[in-house]
């Protein structure tokens, strides 16, 4: 056998183990996610807001960001950025540290979650895909409630508990019209199943939701370069709205003896995904080696349509508002390691989809983060910090204040590069 | 080659190797941690609700006798209790001849005991001392058909040999008396088995001495339990012998055969305590609103019927029984004298009226089968005769539960609350306990001397 031909062989192996690896452990770690939020036993669950990856150290603005060695998932059109040769994994996760508190209580809490993974790659000259998993929606929420015996001055503790949520596998594409000018379409596969159950003494009520729907965004972005150092990208994104229903099944036990008292589907609940729209635009510098980038969004969905309440909390439109700088002091690495290491900062300020008591809540976060490349500078693991609050402003409403650190990694790969001697 | 191991940093198998591990990281490391906080945004889908007035039916039953026989207790005494009427326990017990090594020509008889102990259980007054009468037996002790006696069972006695002692006890604790018999049955008993040793064989030892009969004289207010084991109740026939010229007193023991003793039970009820069969029982509305429990004697218990159960199911889609509790309290001032059970027994009832001899068993076998259950006596002053918080209280719960799934009259099942059996025939143990309708004094003070089923339900889908 060909010495060249048996190298390539194994090499298509070792890639397919390592596709095959992504794409098991991203199941399985869809399997463990979790979040700790008692507002997501709203509506689907808690809706993720942030970027993980790149662009969450300079505060989720991607929507007109366009770099080599990105995977954009906010706008399919900005995929049109990556190298011909290159092909990127991108896996996210974050820790999250919160503290909750009301007027009469606190109660801190701690999360590891996945968040992304990613695999990305140009198929033609104007053509590049990603595809990815990541989820949609978090429900994580185990709330104790005194319960009154009636007919006597005892007292129990009525647990509900929610996990679960809505995951997206996305494909998005991206293809270049015209020099500059890219268009995307991300076409993405709800699914996941929500289960609520509610403990009252010996009765357990547990109810499931399950989505399943394919759905469409767009994106377009356009990019121009200006004295061969600066690069101005604008982008946009929209999404349609769309109905989707989930299914849902109620079953009621007796924890006691074990019994199955009730096991019955119900009728199916309707909801839908959000129209959103969103703007942002960014400029990338490059001067004597030194790399400067500046992103900003504009971001919106509008869920008021949607009437669903749930004991004093309604749906709102939510915006959201982040920029963000990156700076790489030297991207030849004449002074060293420090020098070609990405710094990050950001902001993003955030109206979430809740109005809690007709006050919407509001999420403030800083960000800061670093890009550490290995491999020769070919991938990197990405860290960042967010410290931020979320709050209604209301006496009584449940605030958050938090601290997230992501980790990803970005490794990038030149797998369609052919080597002139083997 | 094959798979070269990490040929370099940049191998495209170095770069799996690391992201595996990455991902093994936070696979282990992802875990759900909770918060417990926004209980006002949840609200309960079922009601749980605790409710006491739940009806019970009382009615008396009694017993047509109990086994007596081998229970290693001789019952001896008389009690008038004013709750219930007229009991009377006398006692019958066959002794073995055990020492008797003697040879000597020349012994001389002394005295004659019988030594009895005391368990500790009494039904009556302790105050007065009891006055007895010790018989001897006409004839050997014989068991039945069934190798049982009864506590209707008697045995004759030889009338011209009786024995009378009353004799102190120090209250109602547990304690050995010695009680002097006649010197005429002391050397009768003494010279016939010492002249005829030759032919003295088991046959014609029981001809000689059948055993005797404990049996109450006038002026007893107490029936005393004596412990049946042949340490406890012996006959010591003390006699002297000459050795080498002094005078040597010596012990001839004969030790009760448990095996072969029983007692004779019998109550006299107040005419107005009517009792029924089990096939006919007679509420408590015709019993001064009292249920009963007396061991011995007449061996009443009552019976226990919850109509209306089966109506819980129809308060909502989902009924679940949480807790059902059942309290019995004994009526104020009822046990004085008399104290109060430990412990009570609940037994699925037998409503068959069954012959004789199963209806004997009903307590040990044919009402156990499904439900024993037992409620002690509870309460701050169940040590300090504090009337008002005695009670027992047995956790009814799966009972409950199968009785509101029951969906005929088939599957209603009655409960029938007594003595535990392994006390019943071998304490003398009285109760008297309120039904729902007694009245003592107040309407509070009522609640206080009433049984009470109390239930915790949970409603899922309750309908309006």
């Amino acid at each position: 056998m060909n010495t060249s031909k048996v190298t390539s062989y194994h090499s298509l192996l070792a890639k397919v183990f390592v596709l095959g690896t992504f794409c098991s452990f991203g199941f399985s770690l869809m399997a463990q996610n979790s979040t700790s939020s008692p507002l997501s036993i709203f509506g689907i669950g808690e809706i993720e807001f942030r970027d993980f990856g790149v662009s969450s150290g300079i505060g989720n603005a991607s929507i007109g960001l366009r770099t080599r060695n990105f995977l954009n998932h906010r706008n399919p059109a900005g995929l049109g950025g990556i190298d011909t040769l290159k092909f990127i994994f991108d896996f996210s996760g974050s820790v999250k540290f919160s503290t909750f508190s009301t007027s009469v209580a606190r109660e801190r809490a701690t999360n590891f979650n996945f968040k992304n993974l990613a695999a990305g790659f140009r198929v033609t000259k104007r053509w590049t895909v990603s595809v990815g998993l990541s989820p949609y929606t978090n429900v994580g929420y185990n709330i104790s409630k005194p319960q009154e015996i009636e007919g006597s001055f005892d007292r129990f503790e009525a647990i509900y508990t929610g996990d679960g949520g809505i995951n997206k596998f996305y494909w998005n594409n991206s293809v270049e019209l015209l020099k500059g000018l890219t268009a995307g379409i991300s076409a993405s596969y709800y699914f996941g199943t929500i289960t609520r159950n509610e403990a009252a003494q010996s009765i357990v009520i547990s109810e499931t939701m399950t989505a399943n729907r394919i759905d469409f965004d767009f994106g377009m972005q356009y990019s121009r370069l200006f004295q061969q150092h600066t690069r101005v990208t604008v982008g946009s994104v929209y999404g349609y709205k769309s109905d989707f229903k989930l299914y849902q099944h109620q079953t009621v036990s007796n924890r006691n003896s074990g019994y199955l008292l009730k096991d019955e589907k119900v009728p199916d609940k309707k909801s839908f995904l959000p129209e959103s729209y969103g703007v942002g635009f960014s400029v990338w510098r490059n001067k004597n080696n030194a790399e400067w980038l500046f992103s900003a969004d504009y971001y919106q969905q509008n869920w008021s349509v949607n009437k669903e309440r749930l004991r004093g909390i309604a749906y709102a439109d939510s915006r959201m508002y982040s920029a963000g700088i990156q700076l790489t002091p030297n991207t030849k690495r004449p002074g060293g390691y420090m020098e070609i290491i990405r710094y990050q900062a950001g902001v993003c300020y955030n109206e979430s989809y809740m109005a809690i008591n007709g006050h919407q809540l509001k999420d403030y976060s800083v960000s800061a983060g670093v890009g550490l490349p290995f491999f020769r500078g070919m991938s990197y693991v990405n860290v960042s910090a967010i410290f931020g609050q979320s709050a209604t402003g209301f006496r009584g409403g449940i605030k958050e204040n938090y601290a997230l650190l992501s980790i990803s990694l970005s490794l990038i790969e030149s797998w369609f590069k052919k080597a002139k001697y083997d | 080659m094959y798979f070269i191991p990490f040929r370099h940093k940049t191998d495209i198998r170095w770069k799996a190797a690391c992201t595996g591990v990455c991902l093994t990281f936070w696979w282990l490391t992802s875990c759900d941690h909770n918060s417990s906080l926004g209980n006002y945004l949840v609200e309960s889908h079922t009601r749980t609700v605790k409710v006491d007035t739940f009806s019970v039916k009382l009615s008396v039953l009694a017993k047509d006798s109990i086994v007596t026989s081998g229970k290693g207790v001789l019952f001896v005494g008389e009690y008038d209790d004013p709750a219930v009427g007229k009991s009377q326990a006398q006692g019958y017990v066959e002794f073995i001849r055990t020492s008797d090594n003697e040879n000597n020509e020349y012994p001389r008889f002394d005295s004659v005991t019988l030594v009895l102990r005391t368990t500790g259980n009494y039904y009556g007054d302790t105050l007065v001392y009891p006055n007895v009468e010790i018989w001897r037996l006409d004839k050997p002790i014989e068991m039945g058909d069934d190798n049982m006696r009864y506590s209707t069972s008697t045995a004759s006695l030889r009338d011209n040999l009786p024995i009378q002692r009353r004799f102190k006890m120090k209250g109602p604790a547990q304690q050995e008396v010695e009680i002097r018999l006649a010197n005429a049955f002391g050397e009768e008993l003494f010279w016939g088995i010492l002249k005829n040793r030759e032919e003295m064989n088991a046959d014609n030892y029981l001809k000689t001495f059948p055993g005797i009969a404990v049996v109450p004289a006038a002026g007893n207010s107490c029936i005393y339990a004596y412990s049946v084991t042949d340490s406890t109740c012996q006959i010591r026939l003390h006699y002297r012998i000459s050795e080498s010229g002094d005078l040597t007193n010596k012990v001839m023991t004969f030790k009760a055969n448990p095996a072969k003793q029983f007692n004779h039970l019998k109550t006299t009820l107040l005419p107005d305590l009517p009792v029924g069969s089990k096939s006919d029982p007679v509420s408590t509305s015709n019993t001064r609103n009292m249920g009963f429990i007396l061991s011995g004697g007449s061996a009443l218990y009552t019976r226990l019927d919850f109509p209306g159960l089966e109506h819980l199911q129809m308060l909502g889609e989902i009924v679940v029984v949480e807790n059902a509790k059942l309290i019995v309290r004994p009526i104020h001032h009822s046990y004085d004298t008399v104290p109060l059970p430990s412990e009570l027994n609940l037994y699925q009832h037998n409503p068959v009226n069954d012959e004789r001899g199963a209806e004997l068993q009903h307590l040990a076998a044919g009402s156990t089968q499904l439900t024993t259950m037992t409620g002690n006596l509870n309460g701050e002053g169940k040590n300090q005769n504090m009337h008002e918080l005695c009670y027992y209280d047995f956790t009814v719960t799966d009972f409950v539960a199968s009785q509101v799934a029951a969906t005929s009259e088939y599957g209603k099942i009655a409960l029938s609350i007594d003595i535990p059996t392994s006390k019943g025939s071998s304490t003398f143990q009285r109760l008297v306990f309120g039904d729902q309708d007694f009245f003592y004094k107040t309407e509070a003070q009522s609640r206080e001397n009433q049984i009470m089923l109390e239930i915790t339900y949970s409603i899922y889908n309750e309908y309006k």
